[in-house]
């Protein structure tokens, strides 16, 4: 059975061109030996695997509908608390070690920094492990069992990068309410409006906002860029 | 018999006429302070009959306590004897000693006291006895139990070379009263040189030096002998001459002029007492843990008794921790306290007599400890067996040049298991104690191993010491863990982090009093820059920001207009930014200034970040 | 004026702790020029925040009357000095922190007009962030119409949804929209218009500030598939990177053990002195090779190669006062491709930087001189 391991910090070394293009496919477990520690619980990682297998087989490579279908799926099969999901080891692990094949699926390697950072970097942005990214995207906007708004959110790739660049998307309400009142506006008002919302909020407590609130506030920002921005940059909602 | 019989008798020479300058003994082993309190508490523990105690005294006499108590002690008829032999090339110290006494009018005695011991048992001449081994014999041992810390007989010299007249007084209940006779018994011996006194006219009467305090005696041949006092005048006299003791086998030992040869220096009993405290501590706490003996020590100080013991702030604590976790080693060997025990094989020859070999174990407890401050014990290794006394504190700290402080014990022999030993131990026992040179101060090569065990004895000690130094090189060699971080010393010779560097200067600029507001329809502010020093030309930019949630910057917020209040300053505003040019003469400067009228399309007025920087201007750039 | 002063009712606001994890490179610097800078020498920037309208740092006080774990057992003695929770690293599930949330009538009367004093608008929210688990919570512990007083809140956060720090505030927002002057009073409907001196949570002991020196580690250069090549040797610098690892070899067990040493005096710590001159020597080199080299292709590619030069600088050109012009001095030396000279001066530089002489002497004293004693 294969169990989730920890991947040391020294092992950026093996995060190579070579293994971002797939001319070398995977390391060794000899090559990686040195560098994977056991987990503190034993977690198999075959649910994982099926997930990774299943995506690869329906999913053209760098299709971005992966995300959306792929992201709940990887949180249903690695069930882990918060305090564990924040150990950036594991996710470096499943990326570097166990599954490199999803992320050059994923991602076509166009620029080494970015690849680089789809391996090892943390994050929820585009450019992070892939893996962090998306399982972390599941917690922060399902509703228990309920995935919906992390599809929602996801299959608008362009608002989901606006989004989980910013601190608010920590907050599920914000992240509903950014779904709900930009999913359909123009790419530039929803730039702009996620912006304005962020400025907002230096001088609101997010966490004393209700979703309700706070589509109410987005709505009167978007108001006010459509009619800033006006037809000429509306040219057609975020993708 | 009469009282007046009782006094000092010295034995005349024998028929050859050889004299004797002194004690050999004390050539054979070093005679310090810890040699002394090594002996005398090993001879108590070595004729315990239960848990032994052992107390010491120091008194020092003067005025009318010492004119009493040389006037039971029977001074006059000692005194010539210490004169003539004072005389003698031996008997420079006893010159001395007679020399002070007279300037000072004062001396020092030291009464050690044993308690559930056997005593001073035996008859006055006849049979092997512990009387006759401490107080008649020259060289001779009694002790036949294996698991005895002496087996010389010279041990007990230490007694007659601490004290300044060479004279030691005894007082003892016996376990067992030789038959006719009752507890207690009382005798002195001094060793003193061979000497002349005067007898008939122009003849001298020369005597061996040995000679004793009792009650004078007459034998067949018409000689005269000194032998002990017993019972009621013995515990009369004991009184006097400070001897007297609870009612309890044992034996109270005093010497007469207390000093420590080694360092006469200062023999004050400021001076002596903590030195006897550190030395009965230090050789004797396996003794004083060890079940089957839990010997215990006590020190007079200042009129009030005290019982010794260890402390967690006592160096020798770490020794006694290894025994007490002897069987409870620690689940890890990493940081100081943690405790390790590794089981030693010990092949030995066979005793003389014997067929087989002897194949049995012993225990090194090692406990890893703190860098700390100097500690004389750091990376020793206390060696005993049976009797609980440590026979030797052996340095292996230098044993690799990488090594984790430690101290250690090697357990051998019967002090395994002092309730149960094995067959095993109970030969290593033998083996150990025959190895032992007359000091007792170490295990090596000796006559008694010669003669007790057949060939490869000496390799067995080579053996054993090897295998403790390997076990201890592999326990703590310092192995660096992989993946962990370097050296923390090494880490700061490069100061290089995003918050590294070490060079730091001091800032030229000092910015205060900013503030800034919004009016309703525009941001204003104010504040001020100050270069630390005059006369260099200086340039500064200020920018508005909003922030984000996140304290990124979202928006810059133009800048409008900028007050300099009639300072020698040049001010330009570009795209929104301000910059201040002030030639050498600007030491201050004041401004206020507002942003354009706030036009966010989306209503929405976020927290202002004010950026001010500032630069020195070099000469060549201007 | 409405920016109020400092005691405790100003619109400035000083630094909070982050809402989100940031990547190191994306942190910003205190010390980076603005863009348009383009003259002279960088001397000092200095950045103060101001909300729009009056604010009241700190005005509301939070005491932590227990901090327990689920079986009510104490976890940690609050530091009311310090604002801080250390919890220990033996085990527990659940963290109990009773709260006591404290709000002035003062502080509502200089926060509201008149008007609106009799029901204040006001709500007073405690918040909980953990970067780490990117978790936000908020409480409210009073609504409105809010009455200034004394406000007791239980708090319980679960083991698996906290790590690292976890910081906790609280705030007064307005409820509604006032009608009211900017320069006076804040206005709109949630607004921010107090806070508290947050407390900080420290689930997991606080690791040492991690940045300031060189990451230096052990590793087998045996077991490694890409140091093997190099286990004769003590050390190797991987610095083609934005944090340098020095990789002390393992295996190299004697010397290891005495540069892990950490005594102060005698013979091994005089000798471990000079083994890190040794090394020092080595790395300072690949170091400031690296960064010159990128100096003189234009510009340095990582942060730690201006360190460096700051670090070594003032040793190779003592005579230059100030940082600015030791970076002229070396553009210039670059700039004319004298390597030659340049390594003459490092050479020099890094003898007297590590000292390596006097850590001869102190090493010949410490075994010859005393062994002929």
């Amino acid at each position: 059975m294969t169990l989730l391991q920890r991947l040391h910090p020294e092992a950026k070394r093996l995060v190579t061109p070579e293994l971002a293009s797939g001319e070398l496919s995977r390391w060794s477990e000899q090559q990686t030996r040195s560098f994977v520690d056991p987990w503190i619980r034993p977690l198999s990682l075959e649910p994982a695997e099926r997930v990774v297998k299943g995506v690869i087989e329906r999913f053209e490579p760098f299709d971005t509908a992966i995300d959306a279908a792929a992201a709940p799926e990887l949180h249903r099969s690695l069930p882990l608390s918060r305090a564990e999901a924040a150990e950036m080891s594991i996710w470096r692990f499943l990326a570097v070690v166990r599954y490199p094949e999803l992320v050059r699926h994923r991602w076509e390697n166009r620029s080494w920094a970015s690849m680089r950072a789809r391996f090892w970097a943390s994050g929820v942005r585009p450019d992070s492990n892939l893996f962090f990214r998306l399982w972390w995207i599941s917690e922060l906007t399902r509703d228990g069992r309920d995935y919906s708004l992390t599809e929602q959110v996801l299959r608008k790739q362009q608002l989901a990068t606006n989004i989980f660049v910013r601190a608010l998307s920590a907050y599920r309400p914000a992240v509903a309410a950014c779904v709900a009142v930009l999913s359909e506006v123009p790419a530039a008002i929803m730039e702009r409006s996620i912006r304005d919302l962020n400025k907002a909020l230096s001088t609101i407590v997010l966490e004393g906002c209700s979703e309700k609130e706070l589509i109410k506030l987005l709505e009167r920002i978007v108001g006010f860029n459509t009619i800033a921005i006006g037809g000429k940059a509306a040219t057609g909602p975020s993708e | 018999m009469t009282r007046a019989t009782v006094g000092w008798l010295f034995d005349g020479l024998p028929p050859s006429g050889a004299r004797r300058g002194g004690d050999p003994s004390e050539y054979v082993f070093r005679h310090d302070i810890e040699s002394f309190v090594r002996e005398v508490v090993q001879n108590a523990n070595d004729q315990a009959l239960g848990w032994p105690m052992v107390r010491f005294e120091l008194i020092e006499l003067a005025g009318e306590s010492l004119n009493r108590f040389l006037e039971a002690v029977c001074w006059q008829s000692l005194l010539p004897h210490l004169l003539a032999a004072a005389e003698t090339r031996g008997g420079r110290s006893v010159k001395q000693a007679l020399r002070d006494l007279e300037q000072r009018q004062r001396f020092m005695v030291l009464k050690v006291e044993d308690r559930n011991t056997i005593g001073l048992t035996g008859e006055e001449t006849e049979g092997e006895s512990h009387f006759r081994a401490l107080c008649k014999d020259t060289l001779y041992s009694h002790k036949i139990a294996a698991t005895a810390g002496g087996s010389y007989g010279l041990g007990k010299s230490v007694l007659w070379s601490f004290s300044a007249f060479s004279t030691v007084l005894f007082n003892s209940i016996l376990s067992q009263d030789p038959e006719g006779r009752c507890s207690p018994r009382l005798i002195g011996r001094a060793e003193l040189p061979s000497h002349g006194l005067p007898a008939k006219v122009g003849r001298v009467r020369w005597f061996t030096g040995s000679g004793w305090f009792g009650r004078a005696t007459k034998l067949r041949d018409g000689a005269e002998r000194a032998e002990s006092i017993w019972e009621k005048e013995a515990s009369e006299r004991a009184k006097s001459l400070l001897l007297d003791r609870p009612d309890r086998s044992g034996t109270t030992i005093l010497i007469l002029g207390f000093r420590d040869p080694a360092d006469e220096a200062d023999d004050s009993v400021a001076s002596l007492t903590p030195r006897i405290r550190e030395a009965a501590l230090k050789y004797f706490w396996p003794s004083m843990l060890m079940d089957t003996r839990r010997l215990k020590l006590f020190l007079v100080c200042d009129g009030k008794e005290n019982s010794l013991s260890i402390d967690p702030a006592d160096h020798l604590f770490a020794f006694t921790e290894c025994y007490r976790n002897r069987r409870r080693p620690s689940d890890s060997f990493e940081k100081p306290g943690d405790i390790a025990v590794k089981t030693i094989p010990i092949e030995l020859p066979a005793a003389i007599g014997q067929q087989r070999s002897i194949s049995g174990e012993v225990d090194l407890v090692v406990r890893l400890a703190e860098h700390g401050p100097a500690d004389p014990y750091l990376g020793r290794v206390a060696l005993f067996r049976g009797p609980g006394m440590v026979v030797r504190y052996w340095d292996r700290s230098g044993l690799t040049a990488a090594m984790q402080p430690f101290h250690a014990i090697l357990i051998c022999g019967q002090a395994r298991n002092p309730r149960l030993p094995s067959e095993s131990d109970l030969a290593i026992e033998r083996f150990l104690r025959a190895a032992e040179p007359p000091g007792h101060d170490d295990w090596i090569s000796t006559p008694a191993l010669k003669q007790e065990f057949r060939r490869g004895y000496a390799k067995s000690i080579e053996r054993l010491k090897d295998q403790v130094s390997e076990q201890l090189r592999k326990l703590l060699s310092t192995r660096p863990r992989v993946g962990t971080e370097g050296p923390d010393k090494l880490k700061k010779r490069f100061p290089i982090g995003i918050r590294g560097g070490s060079e730091k200067e001091p800032s030229p600029f000092f910015f205060s009093r900013l503030e800034a507001r919004f009016d309703g329809e525009r941001w204003r502010f104010q504040g001020e820059i100050r270069p630390a020093s005059l006369n260099i030309p200086w340039h500064a930019e200020l920018r508005l920001q909003e922030l984000g949630e996140d304290d990124k910057p979202v928006e810059s917020v133009p800048i409008e207009s900028l007050d300099t209040n009639g300072a020698p300053v040049i001010c330009q505003i570009k795209e929104g930014c301000a910059h201040i040019t002030a030639s050498r003469n600007a030491s201050r400067l004041r401004f206020s200034g507002s942003s354009a009228a706030w036009g966010n399309t989306s209503g929405i007025l976020g927290e202002l970040e004010i950026t001010v920087a500032g630069w020195l201007i070099e000469e060549s750039a201007t | 004026m409405n920016a109020r002063k400092d005691n405790g009712d100003s619109s400035r606001e000083r630094a909070r702790v982050r809402l989100w994890p940031q990547r190191p490179g994306a942190r910003r610097t205190q010390e980076r020029a603005p863009e348009t800078a383009t003259r002279g020498r960088l001397q000092r920037v200095k950045r103060e925040r101001f909300l729009p309208y009056p604010y009241e740092r700190a005005g509301i006080a939070i005491r932590v009357a227990s901090c327990l774990d689920e079986q009510r057992r104490l976890l940690a003695e609050p530091d009311i000095e310090r604002h801080l929770i250390e919890l220990d690293d033996r085990p527990w599930r659940s963290v109990a922190l009773d709260l006591c949330l404290t709000v002035t009538a003062g502080l509502v009367e200089r926060l509201l007009p008149e008007s609106e004093r009799e029901r204040p608008p006001l709500r007073l929210l405690l918040t909980v962030r953990c970067p780490a688990t990117r978790l936000r919570l908020g409480f409210v512990v009073a609504n409105t119409p809010f009455k200034p007083g004394a406000y007791r809140h239980a708090l319980k956060l679960a083991r698996a949804d906290i790590a690292g720090t976890v910081e906790i505030d609280a705030f007064l927002v307005l409820t509604e929209s006032i009608e009211a002057l900017y320069s006076k009073y804040a206005a709109h409907s949630g607004g921010r218009v107090a806070s508290s001196r947050p407390w900080q949570l420290c689930v997991e002991p606080r690791a040492v500030m991690p940045g300031h020196f060189l990451d230096v580690r052990y590793r087998s250069f045996d077991q490694d598939a890409l140091l093997k090549q190099y286990q004769a040797n003590l050390y190797r610098l991987e610095c083609d990177q934005e944090s340098p690892v020095l990789w002390v070899n393992a295996d190299q067990e004697k010397i290891a053990a005495i540069l892990g040493d950490r005594g102060t005096v005698g013979r091994r710590a005089r000798m471990r002195e000079l083994f890190y001159d040794v090394i020092a020597y080595g790395v300072w080199t690949l170091l400031f090779t690296r960064a010159a080299r990128h100096l003189e292709d234009g510009e340095l590619v990582y942060a730690w190669e201006e360190a460096v030069l700051r670090e070594l600088l003032p040793f190779i050109f003592p005579q230059k006062r100030d940082h600015a012009a030791r970076l002229r001095a070396l553009t210039d030396l670059l700039r004319y491709g004298d390597w030659p000279l340049l390594m003459e001066r490092l050479d020099a530089a890094l003898q007297a930087k590590c000292a390596s002489t006097l850590h001869m002497a102190n090493l010949v004293e410490e075994t010859i001189e005393r062994e002929t004693r």
